[in-house]
């Protein structure tokens, strides 16, 4: 349902990525608009973190162009503004707590305040107070934290690899309704998930990593929904 | 079994069928909330869109009440819950009705033999009459 006045968020055209002599993407085109949240979904291996992390500019294609917010990847700028991502296992200073680690962080982008901090700390079901260092978190309290990180400065994009790995249901249905109302407020979200029911649930359109390349799986015909606001829904 | 569709109608109106089902038994009470969207979404296995547009059709039918910020809500309202009885005793008549022509029954054979279903000892009605 693509319209000339939709706004794009993400644009990637021809993006081929190489190890050696294997081509782990094949000449991705795809387009991420504003205020939707899409879906990759795939094997181990297929390339998707690859893709996730070329778009972030962690990794640089071998050949092709990846804009977000219509600025060039690796050449007009290094990493995508107003951007969240959550990528890999999230590294954070095992000895210090996960609020310090998150102050650090907002220190050095020097966004986040003290209020938006314990904000996102307990939106995201950690205890602002909480003095343990994050070498001692579990997985799913390190997923968590991970998530504030991606969320702590508002950004108008995520770009999140799994977000819900090592998750209970609590913790994955909580990062649903995160993204949902997120999706409400016009943000965008790219996710990558091994869960059909987890896409199926949250994403307006779902992709699957194929060969190297993107394939749009085909909505429901019966599905017939059209994104509504709804005044008394809650998530 | 909830996130099983058939193909005969769209899933959203499936979804509000079967809620509706749920406060005519009560299992949904006048005034009780109804799931979040992401919660009905992950028990139907739906996109939270097609929930939105459930609550939606619900809310405009008067079956449900939006309170901003709080959620969607079974409605307390006599009347349009009583209209949703009657509408759903006649969906489930005329759907019989539609069915025993098809067999070849006419409006005096239905009416016998449905009596007599109602009275003879195996019917589950007459079960429910004497415990």
């Amino acid at each position: 349902m693509a319209s000339n006045n939709k706004q794009i968020v993400i644009s990637t055209k021809g993006i081929t990525k190489r190890f050696g002599k294997r081509i782990v993407l094949d000449g991705i085109d795809f387009e991420l608009p504003k205020g939707q949240i899409f879906g990759i979904s795939g094997p181990n291996g297929s390339g998707k973190s690859v893709f996730m992390r070329i778009l972030v500019g962690l990794v640089l294609p071998n050949e092709g162009e990846v804009s977000v917010f219509d600025q060039q990847i690796g050449h007009e700028v290094e990493f995508p503004k107003a951007t969240g991502a959550l990528i890999d296992r999230p590294g954070f200073l095992p000895t210090c707590s996960g609020y310090r680690n998150l102050e650090l962080l907002a220190g050095i982008r020097g966004v986040a305040s003290t209020t938006k901090i314990t904000e996102t700390l307990a939106l995201v079901g950690l205890d602002p107070d909480d003095k343990k260092p994050v070498g001692t978190y579990s997985t799913g309290m390190r997923q968590r934290l991970g998530f504030a990180q991606a969320i702590m400065e508002d950004p108008d994009l995520l770009i999140l690899d799994e977000p819900t790995n090592g998750l209970d249901f609590d913790g994955q249905r909580e990062i649903y309704g995160q993204l949902v109302e997120l999706r409400k407020a016009g943000k965008s979200t790219l996710i990558t998930s091994h869960n059909r029911d987890e896409l199926l649930i949250l994403c307006d359109k779902i992709f699957i990593m194929h060969n190297g390349r993107l394939q749009l799986v085909p909505e429901d015909p019966q599905t017939e929904w059209t994104p509504v606001q709804s005044e008394g829904s809650d998530c | 079994m909830d996130h099983i569709f058939d193909d005969t109608q769209p899933i959203y109106y499936q979804i509000v069928q079967r809620i509706c089902g749920r406060i005519l038994r009560n299992e949904f009470k006048p005034g009780d909330k109804l799931p979040s969207v992401i919660d009905a979404a992950i028990h139907f296995k739906v996109n939270h869109n097609t929930i939105q547009r459930v609550y939606q059709e619900l809310i405009h039918q008067g079956i449900a009440v939006a309170k901003r910020g709080e959620g969607t809500f079974v409605t307390e309202d006599d009347k349009i819950l009583a209209r949703l009885h009657n509408e759903m005793r006649q969906s489930l008549l005329e759907n019989f009705l539609t069915e025993m022509r098809r067999l070849g029954y006419s409006p005096a054979e239905i009416v016998s033999t449905l009596r007599d279903y109602i009275q003879t000892e195996d019917s589950p009605l007459i079960e429910e009459q004497n415990e």
